[in-house]
């Protein structure tokens, strides 16, 4: 249905409303399922997000962080950070429950606690995320937000992750001068 | 083994296009998201190419040279560059970046050059000269993916996988109406880490090192232009760290390659229509080896330097051109006397006429000869052609064309060269024997090109194309394979005489909107050998069967889509016998890349991914495993105005 709806969202946001505003996000999430990380847990982390309308959608960039617990003692723990760039469409905005459906494209950073063979600590791989969002305002432009998101990151043995999350957003007009910027 | 000291070369040429020529405009080709010169190339449809470790890249032409054609050669506004060595165009190496093109067109078949050689096709470019004071950098990275990630901790012998870059291109310049005076620094770099270079690696070394190519030029010009009056001055000096994989030895040389390059041309109108030009460049090649487990080929040093007088008349209805020119070059190896020097002198001369309003031929003619036997016309090498260009009512095109080529020319960049030459290799290629005899090359290509608008911004097109080849000094080359880790020995002896056909039959269409553009291109290639095994060995390697389709859309003037899909069959590379390796896999290539445009122009980000499909691509049987990859590019510029200079 969301995907449905994009082409009004397409038809609604022309080229003018561009850049116009800033939707800031922040939120806790976890990983609720993963696939080739059998030896770790999830713990809790966080994400922070600053979307903009698009010509077409919205895009945004952003930041995914959460701690990894090792189940083998061998194992070190590790913190990733998922560093992305996102696209998304938005059911129309007269809804009063908006739902989002788009794709993060991104660098997934991996620290670990103790050093490989070669005295390496970190790691990062190229990871793609699809994502469902959706969001109800709370107050004028205060909204509240759930997302489930399924990220894959393309290490050799590919690691997926399915991911809740919640936290809320807050929307800006944007500063003249990163609108002439971004434009 | 010829002991040449002088030679003379005599050619005649034209500078009317042979064959169909394609362009693309700077719009066209900065919204494909490429960082390096030889990534825009490899997404033009009617290149083909080969690489054994995903960046350097052999660039082989439109296929009709075989697989190890030495391919086309690049004039940037007008001035040869050809860093050519071992057989290949180290394209990578010519200080241009994507951003500095404002366009670019490439001309199939045999011409003949300034420096009076021949080349398979020609790439010309004209590049960005903003007016007033100008910076402008571009900077990529490139990772490919498949990094161990946790897993390292379980499995020790997990590794990284190749990533390449920074590679960065940086301009600082000045321009007015009439001069133009740029600064560049141009850099790149790429690691070899993949599990298929690994065993040659330890062949070299005898350690797990992970080599590193990276290269480095730094570049000055001056241009000057009026009505009457044209001066380009190129001059730089490049550095490349390398890792050279080479067939005649079967593994890579790791060499430091120093060139020192200047190339001018300056051309003066006498009257309406006539034109007085000179063109010349000079260059060293210096060799010196990185510490090894083997004895590598001892340093090796290339001078080449070469002028051209030339006189061009235009009218509407004719044009004429003549040049006299001459190059000499030497080349020298430590411990190893007087290697190769050669001296040369050469003309060129072609014909236009307008037979009518839309019918255009032109006529091509050369010839060359050894100065040291300038009376002996056995040594004489020629070329010729001859093409009828119509122009339809539907303003599409037909053309044939016919060129002849016959030549026993010398040079000091091939392999052949050297090794007839008597490079000393030593043990890094052993039994390398050259030539019992020198045979005259010879060859004979037509072609027929037809394209017809369908609709105003529709174009279908039909080529045929056909090259008969004889007298080739091919190598015989023995691979004795590892299967584990692809290490194998070469013996290579080259022998005279050998001769084929190949046959290329093509169509495609073109499809232009005001926002985007779409190209669509099919080409087959068809070896007739007839019996010549080293002449069907040498040529295979490119897939026969090869589709290429790119788009490109603007949405928004400072947003661009581009996305391309390239679909090739099974290839024979038939001298690798062992453990199947003589076949590589089809594979279809799909890439994608967004840019946006910021800041007034001032800054530009492409995101592309490559391979999107993620499946694995071997272009070659000692290649590395090419896997999904994602690219980031940034370029800024600042300039005083937006218009270019001329």
């Amino acid at each position: 249905m969301i995907l449905a709806c994009s082409w009004n969202v397409l038809k609604a946001q022309d080229t003018d409303e561009a850049f116009e505003t800033i939707r800031f996000g922040i939120g806790g999430l976890t990983a609720f399922h993963s696939v080739h990380l059998d030896s770790w847990t999830s713990g809790y982390g966080g994400s922070v997000s600053a979307s903009t309308p698009f010509y077409f959608g919205e895009i945004q960039l952003g930041m995914a962080a959460q701690p990894w617990r090792s189940n083998d003692p061998n194992l070190p723990d590790f913190i990733s950070a998922l560093v992305f760039a996102g696209w998304f469409v938005s059911t129309t905005p007269e809804n009063a429950v908006k739902a989002s459906a788009g794709v993060r494209l991104g660098n997934y950073f991996m620290a670990f606690d103790s050093p490989q063979i070669s005295g390496e600590r970190n790691e990062s791989e190229f990871a793609v995320t699809p994502f469902l969002n959706v969001r109800r305002t709370f107050f004028k432009k205060i909204e509240g937000f759930v997302e489930v998101s399924a990220s894959r990151v393309f290490t050799s043995s590919r690691l997926e992750m399915a991911s809740v999350s919640t936290g809320l957003m807050i929307t800006f007009d944007s500063p003249v001068w990163l609108t002439s910027i971004l434009k | 083994m010829r002991h040449t000291t002088l030679l003379l070369v005599f050619v005649i040429t034209t500078q009317v296009s042979w064959g169909q020529s394609s362009t693309w405009d700077a719009a066209d080709l900065s919204a494909r998201g490429t960082v390096r010169f030889t990534e825009l190339l490899q997404t033009l449809e009617p290149l083909r190419f080969w690489t054994t470790d995903r960046y350097t890249t052999r660039i082989v032409g439109s296929g009709m040279g075989g697989s190890h054609s030495q391919g086309p050669q690049v004039l940037v506004d007008g001035l040869l560059f050809s860093p050519r060595f071992m057989d290949r165009t180290e394209l990578e190496l010519i200080p241009i970046s994507p951003a500095d093109i404002a366009g670019l067109s490439y001309r199939p078949g045999n011409t003949m050059l300034s420096d009076g050689r021949l080349s398979d096709g020609v790439i010309e470019l004209k590049t960005n000269k903003p007016l007033g004071l100008s910076f402008r950098g571009l900077v990529g990275l490139t990772n490919e993916t498949g990094d161990p990630g946790p897993v390292k901790y379980t499995n020790p012998l997990a590794k990284n996988v190749d990533r390449s870059g920074p590679t960065a291109a940086v301009r600082a310049s000045w321009g007015s109406r009439f001069w133009y005076v740029q600064m560049g620094l141009d850099t790149d770099a790429f690691h070899m880490t993949d599990d298929r270079i690994e065993g040659r690696v330890w062949r070299i070394y005898a350690g797990n090192q992970k080599p590193v190519v990276s290269h480095i030029t730094q570049s000055v010009r001056i241009s000057h232009s009026s009505p009457s009056t044209s001066l380009e001055l190129w001059a730089g000096q490049t550095t490349k760290n390398n890792f050279l994989f080479d067939e005649i030895a079967g593994f890579e040389w790791p060499v430091e390659e120093a060139r020192k390059w200047s190339k001018g041309r300056f051309e003066q109108a006498l009257s309406t229509h006539w034109r007085l030009g000179l063109s010349g460049g000079y260059e060293t090649w210096k060799s010196s080896n990185f510490s090894a487990q083997i004895k590598l080929p001892s340093p090796l040093s290339i001078t080449d330097a070469s002028a051209e007088l030339n006189l061009t008349h235009s009218t509407p209805t004719f044009s004429a051109f003549w040049a006299v020119g001459g190059r000499q070059s030497r080349a020298r190896q430590a411990g190893n006397r007087s290697l190769r020097s050669l001296e040369v002198i050469h003309g060129r001369t072609g014909f236009g006429w307008g037979l009518a309003s839309n019918t255009q031929l032109p006529v091509n003619g050369g010839l060359s000869i050894p100065a040291y036997e300038l009376t002996n016309w056995k040594a004489v090498s020629y070329t010729a052609s001859l093409e009828l260009q119509h122009k339809k009512p539907n303003q599409g095109w037909l053309k044939a064309g016919l060129t002849i080529r016959s030549d026993i020319a010398e040079d000091v960049w091939t392999t052949l060269d050297l090794v007839e030459a008597g490079i000393h290799l030593n043990d890094w290629a052993l039994n390398v024997v050259a030539p019992v005899f020198d045979s005259r090359a010879e060859s004979i290509e037509a072609f027929l090109y037809n394209s017809s608008r369908i609709r105003e911004n529709l174009l279908f097109w039909t080529e045929f194309r056909a090259r008969r080849m004889s007298g080739l000094i091919l190598p015989e080359r023995n691979f004795v394979q590892s299967g584990s880790d692809l290490a194998f020995t070469s013996a290579t002896n080259f022998r005279s005489g050998r001769a084929g056909l190949v046959m290329s039959p093509g169509f495609g269409l073109s499809l232009r909107t005001e926002k985007s553009r779409t190209e669509i291109s099919y080409q087959f290639i068809r070896l007739v050998a007839n019996g010549d095994v080293l002449f069907w060995k040498s040529f295979s390697g490119l897939s026969p069967h090869h589709v290429k389709g790119t788009f490109t859309i603007s949405p928004n003037p400072r947003f661009h889509l581009f996305t391309s899909i390239s679909v090739n069959n099974s290839a024979l590379w038939p001298e690798y016998p062992s453990f199947n390796r003589n076949r590589i896999a089809g594979f279809v290539q799909l890439d994608g890349s967004a840019s946006k445009d910021f800041w007034n122009d001032r800054l530009r980000v492409s995101l592309s991914i490559i391979n999107m499909l993620n499946r694995s691509i071997v272009r070659h049987p000692v290649s590395v495993d090419e896997q999904m990859a994602v690219r980031l590019g940034v370029l800024v510029q600042f300039s005083d105005h937006t218009k270019s200079s001329p």
